[in-house]
């Protein structure tokens, strides 16, 4: 599978979940949404070999 | 996972509310909640007149976007900053602040509001980064130059209040951020509603406060809002998003975590109010409330173009016109008993200046 995070893209060779793919990149859950071939995913969904997931960033801010 | 409350199939984990919803089930979910927060604080009415300030980002559309569905009288307003418009990586008026303001600009025309348009290369000849801001830090600079006119133009433009799209991450990072630091100040006023003090410093409110910004920015999404995904490019290594990582992890080990803190402060908050606040008079230069002869805006912008007569009456908005149907569709939705419109789909306005208030 091909993971778009940030300006990064990561290859997986094997189906996994969504909470094992953001186990696998140190991704904290709750700073991001995913979407799976362009559709939002819950963390149980299994992404497949050839599936395109994009892991989107909530976390926006600034400095005092 | 199953939707809660259809049974579909769930895109929206909703942890800290132990739930799950689909995409038809989250918008209107999202809307009641943000009702609900509303009403809990007081914040406003559906009488009131309510300038909501927007960044171009997801959560300040996502605010606009909801409270105009749940019936509030909301109008827009952006601060062009002109971040990113210098210098080798764009052309003037191609950069960061200029995409921002094309999605805010986008959000209007859906929604058929007005959007007040502050340009601060217009206004004041130079953009936040050309700012003589001294030792201050350019975010700083850009957050008191934001605040300024949100509350000038609310001011000006006959508002009742000032919405803002902070939600329970930016509240708890600044909280974090004030404690750590021990600003007393800070903290006696940091909060879901910020009260009016005379005719001039209008009550500001943040109905996202309960929401994760995860939480907005799946609203955004759900709700096919564009906004700009990039991160501004001066936030690059600001605490506020340690902050947010830190409180992420926390919350994904102990659900409610960040809740119970900014719950917890709300409780407490008062023991870090003076008992007699500072009296409040008006800025000599700009007439906009400060504490002392000139206001902080003013102090860091010197005898800028802002200070004539009626620099402000020129930017009043232009109309806007509703746009193609938005993207959703959703049925109206009840909260409380109101019937919640979807204005994205169904406003047509065609309105020129600002009704009266």
């Amino acid at each position: 599978m091909k993971v778009l995070y940030g300006r990064e893209t990561y290859t997986f060779e094997r189906p996994m979940t969504v909470k094992r793919l953001l186990e696998e990149l140190d991704v904290v859950p709750e700073g991001v949404v995913v979407a799976v071939d362009g559709k939002l995913a819950t963390r149980d969904v299994r992404v497949e070999a050839d599936d395109e997931v994009e892991i989107v960033r909530a976390i926006s801010g600034g400095r005092r | 996972m199953k939707c809660r409350l259809c049974d579909g199939t769930a895109v929206a984990e909703v942890r800290q509310h132990r739930m799950a919803l689909c995409d038809r089930c989250y918008p209107d979910w999202f809307a009641e909640y943000t009702d609900r927060t509303i009403r809990k604080f007081r914040m406003c009415s559906t009488d009131e007149r309510i300038l909501v300030a927007v960044s171009g980002g997801k959560d300040s559309l996502a605010l606009w976007d909801v409270m105009c569905r749940l019936g509030y009288r909301v109008d827009g307003m952006i601060v062009e900053l002109g971040i990113g418009d210098d210098g080798e990586a764009a052309a003037p008026g191609e950069g960061y602040s200029a995409r921002s303001t094309e999605f805010a600009v986008g959000l209007a025309e859906e929604l058929g509001r007005p959007l007040w348009r502050v340009d601060l290369r217009r206004l004041l000849g130079r953009t936040v980064p050309e700012l003589p801001r001294g030792q201050r830090p350019v975010c700083s600079a850009c957050g008191l130059t934001k605040r300024y006119f949100m509350n000038r133009v609310a001011f000006e433009g006959g508002y009742d209040c000032v919405a803002t799209g902070h939600n329970l991450d930016d509240e708890v990072a600044t909280l974090f951020g004030n404690l750590l630091r021990w600003q007393e100040g800070y903290l006696a006023t940091q909060g879901p509603v910020g009260r009016q003090r005379g005719r001039r410093l209008m009550r500001k409110i943040k109905p996202f406060c309960y929401f994760s910004e995860r939480e907005t920015t799946l609203y955004a999404m759900i709700r096919g809002i564009p906004y700009v995904r990039e991160d501004c490019p001066n936030a690059a290594g600001a605490p506020s998003i340690d902050y947010k990582e830190m409180f992420n992890r926390l919350e994904t080990d102990a659900r409610g975590t960040k809740r119970r803190f900014y719950d917890g402060f709300l409780k407490n908050r008062d023991r870090f109010r003076e008992e007699e606040e500072p009296a409040l008079g008006a800025c000599e230069r700009c007439g906009m409330p400060s504490s002392i002869d000139l206001c902080s805006f003013c102090r860091m912008v010197g005898d800028a173009p802002i200070h004539e007569s009626g620099a402000l009456e020129r930017l009043r908005p232009a109309g806007a016109t509703a746009g193609p149907t938005g993207a959703g569709g959703d049925d109206p939705v009840e909260s409380h008993g109101r019937k919640v419109t979807d204005h994205r789909a169904s406003v047509t306005v065609s309105a020129t200046g600002l009704p009266g208030r």
